[in-house]
C-alpha cells in the first residue's frame, strides 16, 4: 500500500501545530484503527490503543529516525500496546499442530487422500464470510496481525517483520500456518450456523 | 509427456505453494507447471479458490473503518495530541 504524501514536518509536530497534527492523524488513523480491530480488540479498546499510539509517538518524536516508514513505526507501537492489552485475556494456545493435520491429508506420493471440502463458489455468501471472520478470531495475535498487514494493508514482508520483530522465515511460517488454519476451520464449520 | 509429468508438482507441493507466498513468488517454469496442475486437478483448484475467497472475505471484514464516528474520533485524537 502506498504511503500517503507527508503534509507535515517533525518540527511542526513538535510545535503541536494543529494542521500538522490533523494531517498526520488523517493519514494514519483509519489504518491503525483497522489494524487494532483486526488484532481482535473491541472498538473502545481499539480506539484507546490508537490514541495511545499517537501520544507515544509524539512524546518520543526524537527517537523516530526515519529508518522505517512512519506507518511501519506507528504499527510497531500499536502492535506492542495491543499485545500487552490482550495478554490478560488471551486464551492459552495449544500446540500448533496444523502442519501435522494438513500433512495427514496427503498420501505418501503427495496426492490428496482426504481432498478439501467446503465452499468453492466465485463469491462467498454472507454466512460463510461470517465463518471466515470467526475462524480468524481463533488465530494467535501475531498471525492475525501478519495476515492483516500483508494481505489487507499490502505491506512488504520487510515492514511486517519490523512491526512484529520476527525474521522473514518466521513470517513465512506464520502466514503459511494462518492460511492453513483458516481454510481448515472454514471446512470444519462450513454449513453450520456461525 | 513423461518428461512433463516428471516435473509436475504433487498436490501436496501445490497446496504448499498456494498457502505460502503464492504463484507469483515461483520461477516461471514452476509457475507454469503449477498452473497446468491446477487446470487438471479438481481438488487443488478448489483448494486454491478457497484460499482466494478467504483472503477476499478478510479484506472486506478488515477494511479501514470510515464514517462520522471515525471523523469524530480523529478530532478527539487531534485535540488530545494538541494538549499533550
Amino acid at each position: 500500500m502506498q504511503t500517503p504524501p507527508k503534509r507535515w514536518s517533525v518540527e511542526d509536530l513538535r510545535a503541536r501545530k494543529p494542521e500538522a497534527l490533523t494531517a498526520m492523524v488523517d493519514d494514519h488513523l483509519p489504518s491503525l484503527l483497522g489494524g487494532a480491530l483486526a488484532i481482535g480488540l473491541p472498538r473502545a479498546d481499539a480506539e484507546e490503543v490508537v490514541q495511545e499510539t499517537f501520544v507515544a509517538f509524539l512524546s518520543a518524536l526524537d527517537r523516530f529516525e526515519g529508518r522505517s516508514s512512519l506507518r511501519t513505526y506507528l504499527f510497531g507501537i500499536l502492535y506492542h500496546k495491543a499485545s500487552r492489552l490482550r495478554e490478560k485475556a488471551r486464551r492459552t494456545e495449544g500446540s500448533d499442530d496444523i502442519e501435522a493435520l494438513v500433512e495427514a491429508r496427503f498420501d505418501s506420493g503427495g496426492m490428496w487422500s482426504r481432498p478439501p471440502r467446503g465452499p468453492e463458489a466465485e463469491s462467498l455468501d454472507a454466512e460463510t464470510r461470517r465463518w471466515v471472520e470467526t475462524c480468524a478470531e481463533g488465530l494467535p495475535d501475531a498471525q492475525r496481525t501478519a495476515f492483516f498487514l500483508k494481505e489487507v494493508e499490502g505491506e512488504t514482508s520487510e515492514s511486517v517483520c519490523n512491526v512484529l520483530g520476527v525474521t522473514a522465515t518466521n513470517l513465512r511460517v506464520m502466514l503459511h500456518r494462518a492460511r492453513l488454519k483458516l481454510r481448515e476451520c472454514l471446512e470444519r464449520n462450513w454449513g453450520k450456523n456461525p | 509427456m513423461k518428461l512433463m509429468m516428471a516435473f509436475m508438482p504433487s498436490c501436496k507441493e501445490v497446496a504448499k505453494t498456494l498457502c505460502g507466498e503464492g504463484l507469483a513468488a515461483e520461477p516461471w517454469g514452476r509457475r507454469l507447471m503449477i498452473r497446468l496442475h491446477l487446470s487438471q486437478c479438481e481438488f487443488c483448484a478448489r483448494f486454491g479458490r478457497q484460499m482466494e475467497r478467504i483472503c477476499e472475505a478478510l479484506k472486506a471484514a478488515w477494511a479501514e473503518p470510515s464514517g462520522e464516528d471515525v471523523e469524530a474520533f480523529k478530532r478527539r485524537v487531534v485535540a488530545r495530541l494538541g494538549s499533550s
